[in-house]
């Protein structure tokens, strides 16, 4: 009896098979799921790399939408801060480039309200006061990298300061920012901005029209 | 079964299951790592997807605070306003706050700080509006009935502005402009409103540039840009802009009212005169509203922000300019005509810095069609007008100057960012400014 459950057990040459078919199984198992994880590893960058690109244009856009004329003549021998700084002129709008005169540009310009200042709400409010107003530019900065840009004026129009900012910035490969304006049925103007991003061998570009709500006058 | 097969039985039953717990073990750490990865991204989306839903709940309140406060420039009765939302089978809801400017109600220019924020479940999101009246003062030059322009390369008009007509724009030559004309064509025969078609003689046209009345033909009658200029372009079929009838508005927030006709000057110094047949009154001119019951005779230099209202004609007898043209604001509103009253032996060149509403009349000069030419007429403001005044006459074929005076209209853009308090408003309300702040967002 004793003898006979010795046979019952595994010889060497079952363990090496059976350990041998464990391994074939398990190693193709693993390969399976390595391309399935390479795979969703690339897709999940793909998706990463396209949701970044969105947050940016919904960014910029964004902050476009904000756009409000700046009415602020040059003061005091310093420049105007607004459109009227602008040759030949142009209608009054938020949106300084582009426009009629340059009409598509990799750039773009724009007054935003300084809500520290800017408030029509109250008697005491001076349209006129430069500080009302920011300037802000987003522009591409060595290829791949784009720069948010604010200018804050003093009361008598010179620059008080100016600092930038990096919006979004790509470690190997190019942006392009690529901005125009156009008008739509009823005439009024609206800016299209486009983001283009290329990495290794992928681009991606995706485009935002934005209507300034105070720049249709 | 006997003792040695149980034993066997078990031996292999031992082996299964130890593959069987180390596969398992295997699948579920991946299996966990994998659930982790699709949740954190489930939450990324759900979090993304409630923020755009709030996004656009906190811009239906501001369109419901639009709608409101064009019906009502009080509204809400209680601050804040809650309403409610269906909203992808939840309920999101909204809260609008409202704070009119000081002075709104006696004033018919108005302006609001409003503030709309939606809330759903733990999230919120908020947007604010400086939302105004549409005031009447984006135009150089604008009428209610039909615009006749005469093109010649001699003429020396000149528009700085945009000019828009409520009925429809007639050219003969090619009148130049550096900024954009627009037409309603309301009441015109040649358009079609439904298809947005305009059939004239032969011509049938659905090119709003087209949308005008020619005298030889398109080739030879069209507006064209100056020299220069990028800004100009022609449209016609574009939205009607109200123009009142009346200055009832003006009399009921008028600071100060002057019962018969008076005659005007305003002070270099500040101030202004009124003489009447009951005497010689100085009043001030710091943001005043100046009611006439009767016709005015006005003149002199503005230091001030002043709105001159009349209930019949008025008549602009000299120079009518600003002390400063940074700082000082005059609108002129006449239910009926208003007229430069100069005489045709009076050569000379005429300056006026005012913002001009002929809300039932035109604007127009005295014996225009009289006399030799008598100069530029310089205006720095805008003319609004029920009908189109005669400034001068030039010769039909040459476009020279035979009459009165050649035009010199430059838009005076301080209206647009804050008009004169109870300056003509079309009945809209629009938003001036637009306030949502997100949280920057980079790439990498």
């Amino acid at each position: 009896m004793i003898e006979r459950r010795l046979n019952n057990g595994f010889s060497l040459a079952e363990f090496i098979v059976s350990l041998g078919l464990f391994l074939i199984l398990t190693s193709s198992l693993a390969g399976t799921l390595m391309i399935g994880m390479r795979c969703y590893q690339a897709s999940d960058v793909d998706v990463d790399f396209q949701k970044s690109v969105r947050d940016t244009i919904e960014a910029i856009s964004n902050d476009v939408r904000q756009a409000v004329p700046d009415d602020a003549p040059g003061l005091f021998g310093n420049p105007a801060t607004g459109y009227k700084s602008i040759t030949p002129s142009i209608s009054p709008t938020g949106v300084l480039y582009p426009n009629v005169n340059e009409a598509s540009t990799n750039y773009i310009i724009f007054n935003k309200p300084d809500y520290s200042y800017y408030n029509p709400t109250l008697a005491s409010w001076v349209p006129l006061d430069p500080r009302n107003f920011r300037k802000i530019r987003y522009f591409v900065q060595n290829d791949n990298e784009i720069i948010r840009e604010v200018t804050l004026f003093n009361s008598d129009g010179s620059v008080a300061s100016t600092h930038q900012d990096s919006q979004a910035i790509v470690e190997e490969g190019s942006i392009q920012l690529i901005c125009s304006m156009q008008y739509s049925d009823d005439m009024n103007p609206f800016y299209r901005v486009r983001v283009i991003v290329s990495e290794e061998e992928k681009t991606f570009s995706l485009s935002a029209n934005c209507r300034i709500p105070g720049g249709d006058y | 079964m006997s003792t040695t097969k149980r034993i066997k039985a078990l031996n292999k039953s031992g082996s299964a299951l130890l593959y069987t717990l180390l596969c398992i073990a295997m699948l579920s750490v991946i299996t966990m790592g994998l659930a982790g990865i699709s949740m954190t991204q489930s939450k990324i989306s759900r979090d993304y997807y409630d923020s755009t839903k709030l996004l656009y709940v906190a811009r239906a309140g501001m369109t419901r605070a639009l709608s409101e406060l064009a019906r009502d420039s009080s509204w809400p009765s209680t601050s804040p306003y809650v309403g409610t939302l269906p909203f992808g089978g939840q309920t999101a809801s909204y809260s609008i706050t409202v704070t009119p400017a000081a002075g709104n109600s006696n004033n018919t220019y108005k302006v609001w700080e409003v503030t709309s924020s939606a809330s759903l479940g733990n999230s919120n999101r908020t947007v604010r509006a400086i939302i105004e009246s549409e005031a009447l003062t984006k135009y150089v030059m604008f009428t209610d009935s039909a615009m006749w322009l005469w093109g010649r390369s001699e003429t020396s008009d000149s528009y700085n502005g945009p000019i828009h007509t409520n009925k429809y724009f007639g050219f003969w030559g090619k009148p130049e402009f550096d900024s954009p004309l627009t037409s309603s064509n309301k009441d015109d025969s040649y358009y079609n409103s439904e298809k947005r078609k305009y059939t004239q003689d032969e011509y049938v046209t659905y090119d709003p540039s087209l949308f005008y009345h020619y005298v030889f033909g398109y080739s030879y009658d069209e507006p064209i840009a100056s020299t220069g200029s990028n800004n100009f372009y022609f449209a016609g079929g574009q939205p009607e802009k109200y123009l009142s009838t009346n200055t009832t508005s003006q009399e009921a927030n008028a600071t100060y009212i002057i019962a018969g006709n008076a005659t005007v000057t305003f002070l270099d110094a500040g101030g202004v005169e009124v003489v009447t047949e009951s005497g010689t009154q100085i009043y001030s001119t710091d943001k005043v509203t100046l009611y006439i019951n009767g016709t005015v005779q006005v003149s002199g230099t503005v230091n001030g922000e002043v709105t001159l209202a009349c209930s019949d004609e008025v008549y602009i007898t000299d120079n009518l300019v600003y002390s400063d043209k940074t700082l000082d604001v005059l609108a002129i509103v006449a239910e009926g005509n208003i007229m430069l009253y100069t005489e045709p032996e009076d050569i000379r060149d005429i300056e006026i810095n005012a913002m001009l509403y002929s809300l039932n009349g035109n604007f127009s000069v005295n014996r225009f069609y009289e006399g030799a030419p008598r100069g530029v007429l310089y205006l720095y403001g805008g003319v609004f007008q029920k009908n189109q005044g005669g400034i001068g006459k030039c010769d039909t074929w040459t476009g020279e100057l035979e009459h009165g005076y050649s035009k010199n209209f430059v838009l005076d853009p301080r209206f647009l960012s804050r008009p004169p308090d109870n300056i003509p408003v079309t009945g809209r309300i629009r938003i001036k400014a637009w306030r949502d702040n997100v949280a920057p967002l980079y790439i990498n």
